[in-house]
């Protein structure tokens, strides 16, 4: 299978184990990875607060660009990313006028044929859990995993078009494959506060605070993700959020692609375990 | 009196039309506030904008912190149970905000917006150490931001969560291409963008 490929900001420098995990995970999967060239922000947060046809028409750039390189989809690991080149997909597609006016500002000719998909759409829906099942050699057996899909993966429900927007189960049935024990809890979709980290860090420490000891009360072992940005609010801030509360966090986060790698058994070398600043040997050791 | 009823109601006849929500079938549940992350943060809370649409309190709604805050998470919408999409009215009082020429009283979000923004324009792509650098130096809270990067700045490095080669950006071929859709866009909201 091939599939246009956005990997946007964060996966070329915070989250570059996520790019690797996702690019060495899908290899297995016999999935090629074609990525847009030449592609630019998606403008995330800031040109959605900033300005609604800045915000259509950064993304439309990047499907404009995959249109004409031949692509009839794109798959975005960034779930911001993602929300954000399905806003300008669906809206574009829905309405004449818009698609003409974005047309316009990219000074590009784009006749709305690219789809855009998450990594859980591609991995669940397009690939399907029977055949990642195949893939596994070390059942992640006996590691409890917390699946967090935060907001923008299935909200707002009329752009995601994903899952359940709030109660999700396609991580769930992922994790399921793997093997590993899918941890009931109350934070799944909770919002870490994203970009809000540089204006009110105090606000994203208390609510990605509250989604790490919600994880760590459950009694997992770690909390899986699908999100740079959810990333790096619940990995970094973990001894901010120790100081804040007086009570230890100490939560291990992983991407999903880094836990379907392990299962895979692919060289953690590969997958860029060692990037996280809590430590994920716990988790490596309980399945090793 | 008349006059100012019918002021009152053209706020709510603007914002209905231009979110597809129709406010009036609020009922003020406060699923919404409920739900939202920032509500506890934000000046006026969710439901409490739904009636301030309501009395046509234009002034204090369009230069509030709330409009700024909300990044559309969509928890309200999904939670709302008239189906109604709060967060479309954010989009459309921040649009009104922006449009007049209100200052809002939170001025922190806005500026960073504006700095990631520039990043893409000059870089078509976003710069994560530029953006914090810039971000930092901009917020007046240096003493605080720097304090805070102390815990997590080396580990970052150490672990190879950022590498050297991060902390230079560089600009994709079309960068041109890129910021010329900045200027299109300022141009057709004629200044506004």
């Amino acid at each position: 299978m091939k599939t246009g490929y956005f990997p946007g900001c964060s996966l070329h420098s915070t989250a570059k184990n996520y790019e690797t995990s996702t690019q060495a995970v899908l290899k297995k999967l016999d999935v090629q990875l074609e990525e847009i060239p030449d592609w630019n922000c998606c403008g995330s947060t800031p040109a959605h607060q900033k300005d609604h046809l800045l915000a259509l028409a950064l993304p439309a750039r990047n499907l404009a660009l995959a249109e004409q390189a031949g692509m009839k989809e794109v798959m975005a690991p960034c779930a911001a990313c993602f929300n954000h080149l399905r806003t300008a997909e669906i809206e574009c597609a829905k309405d004449q006028e818009t698609s003409k006016k974005v047309q316009g500002v990219i000074e590009m000719k784009y006749n709305n044929t690219v789809h855009v998909l998450n990594i859980l759409e591609l991995l669940v829906e397009r690939i399907g859990t029977e055949a990642v099942a195949k893939q596994v050699k070390k059942p992640l057996k006996g590691l409890r995993i917390a699946p967090y899909y935060g907001c923008m993966l299935t909200r707002p429900a009329k752009i995601a078009q994903f899952d359940d927007p709030t109660n999700p189960t396609s991580m769930d049935r992922l994790l399921g494959a793997l093997g590993a024990d899918v941890v009931p809890w109350g934070a799944k979709t909770e919002c870490c506060g994203a970009a809000h980290i540089l204006t009110r860090p105090d606000v994203v420490v208390e609510l990605s605070g509250r989604i790490i000891y919600e994880a760590k009360d459950s009694g997992a072992d770690a909390v899986a993700t699908a999100c740079p940005m959810c990333m790096s609010n619940l990995d970094l801030r973990q001894s901010a959020m120790a100081k804040a509360t007086g009570k230890e966090a100490k939560v291990p986060i992983m991407y999903i692609t880094e836990l379907l790698g392990m299962a895979f058994n692919i060289p953690q070398s590969e997958l860029g375990m060692r990037k996280h600043v809590v430590s994920t040997a716990s988790v490596q050791a309980k399945i090793s | 009196m008349k006059v100012w009823l019918e002021e009152k109601h053209s706020l709510l006849e603007e914002i209905e039309a231009r979110s597809g929500q129709k406010v009036q079938e609020c009922y003020q549940c406060s699923k919404c506030s409920g739900g939202c992350p920032f509500s506890r943060v934000m000046d006026y809370a969710p439901n409490s904008i739904l009636e301030m649409i309501v009395y046509g309190m234009k002034d204090q709604l369009l230069s509030s912190k709330a409009i700024q805050m909300c990044i559309q998470c969509g928890i309200c919408g999904a939670q709302c149970p008239a189906g109604f999409e709060m967060y479309e009215v954010m989009n459309v009082l921040r649009a009104m905000a922006k449009e007049e020429g209100y200052i809002s009283h939170e001025t922190k979000i806005p500026k960073m917006n504006n700095i990631f923004l520039g990043e893409v324009k000059n870089n078509g792509r976003m710069h994560e150490v530029n953006l914090m650098v810039k971000n930092m130096l901009s917020q007046g809270e240096l003493v605080r931001d720097v304090a805070a990067l102390i815990p997590i700045g080396p580990p970052m490095f150490l672990k190879g969560i950022m590498g050297f080669g991060d902390v230079l950006p560089h600009k994709i071929k079309g960068q041109a291409a890129v910021a010329k859709i900045f200027e299109n866009v300022e141009k057709m909201q004629g200044g506004h963008a």
